[in-house]
């Protein structure tokens, strides 16, 4: 989104253009920022000031969000790059496909296990380890920025939004779980 | 006001201090509070009571009895007295029908699709009903400021979804007030609470009042309140509870199958007295008057209340789980739990809510009257009469707002929980060759079937220049402000066709419905739409030569070229000639003007803001 006030989400929040957010500096700045900008400091200004208060708080809100989320920011990267992965690329590793499929087997079958509670967190743990480790890797491609870098940093980002849909899905079955 | 002050030239005029008020408008009671002395307070009415029930009774003179004793009034005249109507804001006639028993009332549809209530004083929608409300709180608070109210924080459950917060603003304007902001009921409690306190950490803010329950996380760090997460259920409450109590007391009294209106109001009251007769008895006796003349005594113990409306409060612990998750904390990281709402009176809520966050509620303020102390409090800083306080509010949309897709399914476009004010984007194409036209359908919730959700309104692009399928480019943008309420637009991009709409409920009121009411209610007042629109304008040129005078005095040299400055101040000039005349369209043109002279001041200034507010950081870093 083109905005007179800022390049980029980055350089709305004063950070460099990084995957490694620094998330107490970020939260602090998101606290700053909304002491200047917030609708709530410009009740008495001209309808001027409020619209454009308005407009700039939820950019800044909008930023925070992308910024904050670990594949938010990994899509937000790869958009400012120019490397986001398209609809054709969706070409994935293999061996991932196979663990995936093996997980929603887990999944689909939890209702008939004797304890699916404590199952459900066993395998949102592994995903958490996974999604760790891919946010490092992740990084490092970003680091490194070179065109093939960021190449493979599309493919990690494609195997996050895999994960994040599961632990999605895990969220709602675990309330399913505790509200019957 | 400073329209009237008189000042030589060069005095220093001490800034009028706002006159301001939070209105808690609830199921059972509401409540004005403002802040004097510095002090935030719940107002009473002449006889020196708070709370105002929700209640309205219309005779057929055209009058309405406004707050009458619920029991009393309920009694003598149950379909001209209307009470709990929260319940039926930004509601639609097939809601009503769902749940009919409910409401003791004949419904009536109107053109537009809204239920309306019918009485002897005509027939009312809920939107009016409100407005009946808030216009004796406004008489209550003016008579004790002694001057016209400059504005209002009135609160809304944090769970009401777009229709309902709407009716609400749309109540009080009809009452005649200027809404500063819509509040959430939970985050003006937390204010009452944080500014009390001056706790840091995260806190749980449970709120059950007469028919809403809501649920909120929020996080207080450095005065500012982040709420992270909300949920809740706007149908759920105590009168859920009274309505359990009698059924229970019709089934022992073999009173079952009886339909008449009357007993059915009479033994809800009883249940009510119960209910609050159980919160510091153990056991509470009562008699009950069949219709052959007979009587039944009937008796009710604690323990066996307990087990009637423990569906009631278990049903409200399901919202509980939902928002620890949605806040991604666990129940361990909440510091305390502050309970709000009339129905957290009832020892076996205090209970289980300790149980399930295990941990201590606070009660130690009016769990009536905290929302309305918030309110006032954020109504006075919103006013301006605190320009140097510290406290700000970031609050969320309660409930995920998406667009119908293929197939009657939902696409989220923002999901709930998102900070608000907030705005996005989402493209969408044609799925016909040459298709011109494109329905845009708004909805609110979490389920993925359109027919699961609340529809909140349709509209059509047109004029889309024909093109194969998938060659259009429609970008729809959501846009949610900082009252949580919501503006939909629709754009091709290729060709520029523009719709726009602001959200208006399906079934709710047009601003041309709220401006024939408002008419209406004016036409016997003491004055009249012109004027009315005059004084508005009058009202609004003085606030805008405040703010840009204020403006070029402190960044003008800064910030503008000699032309640039020389076109404000003619822009003034022209204001300040027309600003006390009666021509209201005058007066709008000559705002109008100011406002374009001055966009460019104003874009500077807040870039100018943003820069200080990170301008120390940065130098920290280059030192680095």
């Amino acid at each position: 989104m083109q905005s007179p006030f800022s390049k980029d989400y980055f350089d709305l929040f004063g950070l460099p253009v990084s995957y490694n957010v620094d998330s107490d500096k970020l939260a602090q700045r998101y606290r700053e920022l909304q002491h200047t900008i917030h609708p709530d400091k410009y009740t008495n200004s001209s309808d001027q000031e409020r619209r454009l208060s308005l407009q700039l708080t939820a950019q800044v809100n909008q930023a925070f969000q992308t910024l904050k989320s670990p594949i938010l920011r990994a899509e937000y990267l790869l958009e400012l790059h120019g490397a986001k992965p398209g609809e054709r690329d969706n070409v994935m590793n293999p061996e991932f496909l196979n663990e995936q499929m093996e997980l929603r087997e887990r999944l689909s079958e939890i209702t008939t296990c004797q304890d699916p509670q404590s199952e459900l967190i066993i395998i949102n743990n592994e995903l958490k380890k996974r999604i760790d480790d891919l946010q490092k890797k992740i990084g490092q491609q970003f680091d490194l920025g070179t065109t093939d870098a960021l190449k493979i940093a599309g493919m990690i980002f494609l195997e996050m939004q895999f994960i994040v849909k599961l632990q999605q899905e895990i969220a709602e079955l675990e309330m399913e779980l505790t509200t019957e | 006001m400073a329209l009237f002050q008189i000042s030589e030239p060069g005095e220093v005029i001490e800034p009028r201090r706002g006159l301001a008020a939070g209105i808690d408008l609830g199921t059972t009671n509401s409540l004005v509070a403002t802040v004097i002395d510095g002090q935030a307070q719940t107002i009473p009415d002449n006889q020196g009571k708070h709370l105002l029930p929700s209640v309205v009774r219309y005779t057929n003179e055209s009058t309405s009895i406004i707050g009458c004793d619920r029991k009393e009034a309920v009694f003598d005249d149950p379909l001209n007295t209307v009470c709990s109507i929260k319940r039926l804001m930004g509601r639609g006639f097939a809601d009503i029908q769902n749940g009919q028993k409910q409401f003791p009332y004949e419904f009536v549809k109107s053109i537009s699709g809204m239920p309306l209530i019918k009485t002897v004083g005509g027939d009312k929608s809920a939107v009016e009903v409100s407005a009946d409300i808030l216009k004796e709180l406004k008489q209550r608070i003016e008579k004790r400021l002694d001057g016209k109210l400059d504005g209002v924080v009135v609160t809304v459950p944090a769970y009401f979804d777009d229709a309902q917060r709407q009716a609400t603003k749309d109540a009080a304007r009809l009452a005649g007030l200027n809404v500063l902001r819509l509040l959430n009921e939970p985050t003006a409690a937390a204010v009452a609470y944080g500014l009390d306190k001056g706790a840091e950490g995260v806190h749980a803010i449970y709120d059950l009042g007469g028919g809403t329950f809501d649920i909120s996380i929020l996080r207080f760090n450095k005065g500012v309140f982040e709420v992270m997460a909300t949920a809740g259920d706007t149908a759920l409450g105590g009168d859920d509870m009274d309505k359990i109590i009698a059924d229970w007391i019709k089934e022992e009294a073999g009173l079952a199958n009886e339909t008449e209106l009357f007993l059915h109001r009479c033994v809800l009251c009883i249940a009510t007295k119960v209910k609050e007769r159980l919160t510091e008895d153990d056991c509470y006796s009562f008699e009950i008057s069949r219709s052959d003349g007979t009587n039944w005594h009937g008796e009710l113990t604690r323990e066996k209340l307990n087990e009637l409306i423990d569906p009631i409060i278990k049903k409200t612990l399901i919202p509980c789980q939902r928002v620890l998750k949605d806040a991604g904390i666990s129940k361990h990281d909440i510091k305390d739990v502050v309970m709000v709402g009339g129905s957290t009176r009832v020892p076996r809520v205090q209970q289980l809510v300790h149980n399930f966050f295990e941990c201590q509620p606070l009660t130690s303020i009016d769990p009536d009257k905290v929302v309305a102390v918030g309110a006032a409090i954020q109504a006075d800083i919103l006013v301006g009469n605190k320009p140097d306080n510290e406290m700000l509010l970031l609050d969320v949309n309660p409930l995920s707002l998406g667009i119908e897709t293929m197939g009657g399914l939902v696409e989220k476009i923002i999901p709930r929980n998102t900070p608000i004010p907030i705005l996005k984007n989402q493209e969408f194409t044609t799925y016909k060759d040459g298709q011109t036209a494109m329905m845009i359908h708004v909805v609110q919730g979490e389920r993925e079937l359109v027919s699961d959700c609340r529809s909140l309104a349709r509209f059509e692009l047109r004029g889309i220049p024909a093109m194969a399928a998938g060659a259009a480019r429609v970008q729809v943008t959501y846009e949610v402000d900082a009252d949580g309420l919501l503006n939909v637009s629709a754009r091709e991009l290729i060709s520029g066709v523009e719709s726009r709409i602001e959200i208006k409920p399906s079934y709710g009121l047009t601003d041309n419905e709220v401006e024939h009411m408002l008419r209406d209610s004016l036409s016997h007042a003491e004055e009249d739409m012109e004027s009315r629109q005059i004084r508005e304008k009058q009202v609004e040129a003085v606030r805008i030569i405040e703010a840009v005078e204020a403006a070029l005095a402190e960044d003008g040299a800064q910030f503008l070229n000699e032309q640039e400055r020389l076109d404000i101040e003619n822009a003034l000039d022209v204001i300040k000639k027309v600003q006390h005349g009666m021509d209201h369209r005058a007066i709008k043109h000559a705002i109008e003007d100011l406002d374009k002279a001055s966009t460019e001041l104003a874009v500077r200034r807040m870039n100018a803001s943003i820069r200080r507010a990170l301008a120390g950081r940065k130098l920290e870093e280059f030192s680095n």
